[in-house]
């Protein structure tokens, strides 16, 4: 029996591509495997950990728990496309600056979250930002750094009195 | 992990959604998928065909409904059941964590799989271990005698609240709608899990009885950390209300059976009268002599048992805040 | 400022953080290379016993297997292991299989569709034995231990029986006498990468080993071992490791078997786990049954500690000699302990192997030791601190195991955690349910002794400079995440007196790096940095020599100034670049080079067993811990935690700081609610991260680093460890703090909340009790 595929238009970081897949593919996969996006970080594969988080339609999804068929149409951003045409988004430089990455594993997915939240509460507070990080683990920081490094972000938003 | 092939099919309508079964092939409905992946990640009981319903119109709905479709961050942002139902937002906010409640839904959340450490695992697992009634086998491995139904927990958070506000789900098939009784819907195996469900009929949404908002409803959920744990025991408590008497009270448990369960007799003893410590406490200790949790999730079932009583009784202190 | 600006004790981002925050940074399964094969393995269904036969005549069937390695085969039954002491791991059984999910055979297929669907089709028949599963059952004799060489016919892997001093004198004179007897369940690292490889064969018969690893060298070691090839022929490489906590820091058998199969196809072969494999490669802390006894006179001088353990190694021995050892020695700093006597025993069972985990070996002995202290300041009336201060351990001076102990910034931890925690207003004053408690602790900072006994030093760092500036540093130190790359730099930079931006850090590959031991034992920093220090001074001297030149000016005079310069002691207005010194060096000369290395002293005593423990330096703690604990259902939430560490110098604040705190969320994972579960078979039950439950950011209170620095005499700019000691105090402080909170002394870990309402309900039945008689 030859494996049901189809071809997926899906746009990923402004850009539209096709790709051949299968229908049981995940998102994760097609991300990693097709588009060549390894950013996106498998660490459980089953939702528990949000190392594979990207934003749909700036939304923070799990993309390994999300079938990449169910995404045509919708504006899908990876951690490779949170800096636009920068080198760095302010929440990037952030996250090195505050040392939120330690080995860098859970970073994609948890700065993927991250900038969902502040783009629906550009200043949050310590407890929303707990909670809205809640669905991603991180095993090196305690997550004492990354949650600094969100505050951070958001005070030079406030400064700057704009966020994209 | 892969997921093993599988035929997706994503119908705009109810009507393209039947039309996409024809054939013979085996079929789940899916809502938003974070638990079923899981499971066919792990090869249990991967159809040949998958039909997601996130596309199609009758289950989508705006603020205020319980479509079943909805996102259980949707339920638990809603400012409009959250004043109202606030019991609602509330349970869909203790739900997995918030990157899975942003694609999980309502309709997902209520007809959720049964749980159990002897099916929730890869397929080798099971093969060393052996496999179970739930996926390859045909015995099972909590209650190992022959003929017995399977005890895998119901582990839904959404449904134990519904009950307590004494909804009905509104099921579409092929020959039409109908509606039911939350009550009567769920089936205790947690094979077969429900009633009389047939497989083509679809969980449209839920709704509320008119007099709902009137109720006050409390849910409270047995966890070991605040985020990812399914619940290992959960208690929703509603009371209505009048001159500070309970005039109806309703008391539903997840996690303690292969269904979400009602007590009408403990909830009985409830009405009448005023809600006071002495009532809470008898009420409490009934729900924990009636709950009979099984060896098949991280916590033993002795102290699930027991938390029955704690969860019972602060569900109905919250209830008595309102007065 | 006309002087040099040292970067020391400020915060620097780690030098790899921009590849990381921007998903660019390249981990194992992110590497491809051309005509690939995908390896699956095949684990055993069973926890004790013979494989029979393997038949892959199923698995052959499927369309792109294309190869298979089973039990049998050239290289699969080589002994290796971590310590040359215990080499009793094989890559495929040979012919027993020793735990349920131990890998059994493996395929080698086109794709990963066909290299799962393969392995599932491969039928394994087993001779299957009586599973050894309960350490207590490894302490008997045995026709048919599982490992060669056990102790007198048992399964006992490693027994240990040290003691110095009257301990019998000591317990026979003392007031107080606590006991402890405490129960710790195993744990795993929980590292959020999947371990994997890719053995890769080269051309001129070669084979690169690119993986996961904390331990490059020892990985390069045994696969020399097993592929029975020179060292030379084999090539280990790094990428990004993403956590280690000590789970990626033995040679395993996926290693092996990708190796092996890789030479078998001359194709490079690639091993991706899933998660629940990552769990059955283990490794993590031991299962532990720790019973302590500890004397001490009327005014709370500690006279004496005797103790004993009973370890559940599982399958293999690992680091497990170490860990023996260090569950007693580690136990005794940092207080004065006139006599000790220590009894431990780790047993093989057919489970999965344990081995190191972040505060080897320290952790679990710990929390008896200091909940014992917390108990027998409440006889004695004392307040815990107190306790503390008045047996600290003293600078410059010599444990009564032989540990040497140089400077100490103990009693500063303990100072500063006592005010910053606000505890003289909170112990034993806090409402009902609430509580505050203290827990301490002390931890090596490299192993002075190397695992090999050769005379090559543990660490040593290249440093290479060419024309266009840029200063490179090669290492074999592992980066996994805590900043070792970071370290290197800093400390060259220093040296030299140039700016970090120069530096970069090649740390990846066994054919460019000089030798270095890698990432276990917190002895990176100390070790590396050392030999960092030394390269970057060697190549100080050769620019010192060419601004000699330029200057006409002694050498020697010359010294590192601001912005890149250097300045000569006597004429201040003599300045030279740093790339005018460069270019002078490189004429004629051309790249300068040069190196550095690091070789602990020789330490300790001379009886048996007396290197384990020792180091050139030891860290301290002392750490508080807020709960509340809800006596309904038995949860404890721990809503503070102040954690001071004596690091030594804090050359990177921000990386101290995070070491710190990532330590503390470990510790208070094992304190509350990870644990490993088994079936009665020995089947591991929870293998995923629903069911294995690590703190999310929700359950995680927030930590305050404290950093102590008691600058270390022999540290790189006085720096030591900061990334293991920190993790097992905070476990006893929040049991000392649940017991200022509800009154209960608990004794397994973890603390769960049907262990504390246990607990509790015991308690509740005593007083009754109490209040009838």
């Amino acid at each position: 029996m030859s494996s049901p595929k189809r071809i997926l238009r899906l746009r990923v970081n402004g850009h539209l591509k096709e790709v051949l897949a299968r229908d049981a593919s995940t998102l994760l996969d097609v991300l990693r495997d097709s588009f060549g996006l390894s950013g996106t970080k498998r660490g459980c594969d089953l939702g528990t950990c949000g190392c594979c988080a990207v934003q749909v339609d700036g939304e923070p999804l799990l993309s390994c728990l999300t079938l990449a068929a169910e995404v045509e149409g919708k504006e899908i951003r990876t951690i490779e496309g949170l800096s636009g045409t920068e080198r760095f988004a302010p929440l990037q430089e952030c996250w090195a600056n505050a040392g939120a990455s330690q080995c860098g594993f859970c970073s994609p997915g948890f700065l993927m979250t991250a900038d969902a939240l502040l783009r629906e509460n550009a200043q949050p507070t310590r407890e929303e930002i707990q909670e809205a990080l809640a669905g991603n683990l991180c095993r090196c920081t305690g997550y004492v750094k990354i949650i600094q490094a969100v505050q951070d972000c958001a005070k030079i938003s406030a400064k700057e009195g704009i966020r994209e | 992990m892969q997921i093993p092939d599988l035929d997706l099919q994503q119908p705009r309508s109810l009507k393209e959604a039947w039309t996409s079964l024809e054939g013979d092939a085996s079929f789940d409905w899916m809502g938003g998928g974070t638990d079923l992946l899981c499971n066919y990640k792990w090869g249990i009981n991967v159809p040949q065909k998958v039909i997601s319903l996130r596309q199609t119109v009758e289950l989508q709905g705006g603020a205020g409904t319980l479509a079943a479709g909805r996102t259980l961050y949707e339920i638990q942002q809603d400012p409009i059941l959250q004043k109202d139902f606030p019991a609602l937002s509330y349970a869909a906010s203790v739900i997995a964590s918030p990157l899975i409640r942003r694609t999980a839904t309502l309709g997902g959340n209520l007809l959720l799989d049964t749980r159990c450490w002897h099916f929730n695992q890869t397929l080798e697992w099971r093969r060393a271990h052996g496999s179970c009634l739930k996926a390859e086998a045909d015995v099972c491995r909590v209650l190992p005698y022959p003929g017995n139904l399977c005890v895998a927990a119901y582990s839904g958070d959404m449904a134990p609240v519904l009950l307590a506000y004494g909804a009905n789900f509104v099921l579409a098939g092929p020959s039409g709608e109908r509606t039911v009784p939350a009550s009567n819907f769920y089936a205790e195996d947690g094979i077969r899990r429900y009633e009389d469900k047939t497989q083509e009929e679809i969980l449209l949404r839920a709704e509320l009885p008119k007099e709902a908002g009137n109720w006050t409803v409390a849910y409270q959920k047995l966890r070991l950390r605040k985020t990812f744990d399914f619940p290992e025991g959960g208690v929703a408590a509603a009371v209505l209300w009048k001159d500070g008497k309970v005039v109806q009270a309703r008391l539903a448990t997840t996690a303690y059976a292969s269904v979400p369960c009602l007590y009408p007799e403990i909830s009985a003893s409830l009405e009448g009268g005023e809600l006071t410590e002495v009532h809470i406490e008898a009420a409490a200790e009934a729900l924990f002599l009636a709950v009979r949790p099984m060896k098949n999730t991280s916590m033993s079932p002795a102290y699930r048992k027991k938390m029955a009583r704690v969860l019972c009784r602060r569900a109905l202190k919250a209830c008595t805040s309102d007065y | 400022m006309n002087k040099f600006v040292s970067t020391v004790g400020s915060r620097i981002p780690l030098v790899d953080a921009p590849e990381k925050v921007t998903g660019s940074g390249v981990y194992i399964e992110d590497m491809k290379f051309p005509h690939t094969l995908f390896v699956r393995m095949v684990r055993s269904t069973i926890s004790h016993g013979k494989v029979l036969a393997v038949d892959l005549t199923e698995a052959e069937k499927v369309s792109g297997f294309v190869s298979s390695l089973v039990p049998g085969e050239l290289g699969t039954g080589t002994r290796f292991g971590v310590l040359p002491i215990s080499e009793d791991e094989t890559a495929l059984p040979a012919p027993r299989v020793l735990y349920s999910g131990a890998i059994v055979a493996a395929v080698a297929c086109e794709t990963e569709e066909a290299a799962r669907e393969a392995a599932l089709r491969v039928r394994v028949e087993y001779e299957e034995l009586p599973a050894i599963l309960r350490p207590k059952d490894a302490l008997k004799k045995t026709e048919d231990p599982l490992h060669e060489g056990t102790v007198n016919g048992t399964n006992i892997h490693k027994e240990v029986d040290q003691e110095f001093g009257n301990v019998d004198g000591a317990f026979a004179s003392a007031a107080h006498v606590i006991e402890k007897d405490c129960i710790f369940d195993g744990i795993n690292h929980g590292f959020t990468e999947p371990i994997g490889c890719i053995a890769v064969p080269e051309p001129n018969e070669r084979m690169s080993v690119y993986s996961a690893t904390q331990v490059p060298h020892y990985l390069h070691r045994a696969l020399a071992k097993v592929l029975d090839e020179p060292m030379h022929k084999i090539r280990i490489y790094k990428p990004l490791v993403g956590g280690g906590f000590g789970g990626k820091s033995d040679p395993f058998p996926h290693e092996m078997v990708a190796a092996l199969l890789a030479r078998k196809t001359s194709r490079p072969a690639r091993v991706i786990f899933d998660r629940d494999e990552v769990f059955l490669n283990n490794h993590g802390r031991h299962p532990t049954e720790y019973s302590l006894k500890l004397a001490a006179d009327v005014d709370g001088n500690l006279l004496g500690l005797d103790s004993r353990s009973l370890i559940d190694g599982g399958a293999w021995g690992s680091f497990g000699v170490v860990t023996t050892y260090y569950n007693g020695i580690l136990a005794q700093g940092p207080y004065r302990m006139p006599t000790v006597r220590y009894g431990g025993r780790r047993v093989y069972t057919n489970k999965p192997a344990c081995g190191a985990m972040r505060g080897h070996g320290a952790v679990n002995a710990r929390f008896n030791l200091e909940t014992a202290l917390d108990e027998l300041a409440e006889q004695l009336d004392m307040d815990p601190f107190n306790l503390r201060f008045q047996n600290a351990l003293p600078p410059n001076s010599t444990t009564r195991n032989h540990l040497r102990i140089t400077t100490t910034g103990f009693v500063e931890c303990l100072e500063k955690t006592r005010a910053r925690s606000g505890w003289s207003k909170k112990f034993r004053q806090l409402p009902s349910g609430e509580g505050i408690g203290l827990g301490c602790g002390f931890y090596i900072s490299g192993s002075a002794l190397p695992i090999h006994r050769t005379k090559t030093p543990q660490s040593t760092v290249h440093v290479k400079i060419d024309g266009d500036g840029g200063v490179t540093i090669h290492s074999m130190a592992a980066d996994i995440g805590q900043g070792s790359d970071t370290v290197l730099a800093q400390c060259v930079a220093e040296a030299m007196g140039v700016s970090m931006k120069r530096c970069r850090v090649f740390a990846k590959d066994t054919d460019t790096a000089p030798l270095d031991l890698g990432s276990y034992s917190s002895r990176v920093t100390f070790m590396a940095g050392n030999a960092a220090l030394e390269a970057g001074q060697n190549i100080l001297k050769k620019l010192q020599a060419a601004c000699a030149r330029l200057t006409g000016l002694p050498a020697g005079g010359f010294c590192r100034g601001p912005e890149e310069t250097y300045l000569h002691k006597s004429d201040a207005t003599v300045s030279v670049s740093f790339m005018d010194a460069l270019t002078e060096a490189l004429a004629n000369n051309g790249a300068l080079i040069a190196k550095g290395i690091y070789r602990a002293p020789k330490l300790g005593g001379a009886f048996k067993g007396s290197g384990a423990g020792l180091s050139p330096s030891y860290s301290y703690q002392a750490f508080v811990a807020q709960v509340s604990v809800d006596e309904e259902t038995g949860h404890i939430r721990v809503k503070h935690v102040w954690a001071a560490h004596d690091c030594g110098m804090a050359l990177n604040r921000t990386a101290v700081e995070g070491q710190i705190e990532g330590s503390v969320h470990m510790g208070l994972g094992q304190a509350l609610t990870e644990q490993m579960l088994f079936t009665s078979g020995g089947q591991l039950i929870n293998p995923n991260l629903l069911d294995y439950k690590i703190l999310s950011p929700l359950d995680t209170p927030y930590i305050e680093a404290i950093v102590v620095e008691s600058c270390d005499p022999e540290g790189p700019m006085g720096a030591k460890e900061c990334g293991e000691g920190a993790l097992a105090p905070i476990i006893p402080a929040v049991a000392n703090a649940v017991y200022d909170a509800v009154g209960i002394r608990l004794t397994e870990v973890p603390m769960t909340p049907e262990r504390v309402l246990k607990a509790l309900e015991k308690k509740k039945k005593l007083e009754a009790r109490r209040a009838n008689s």
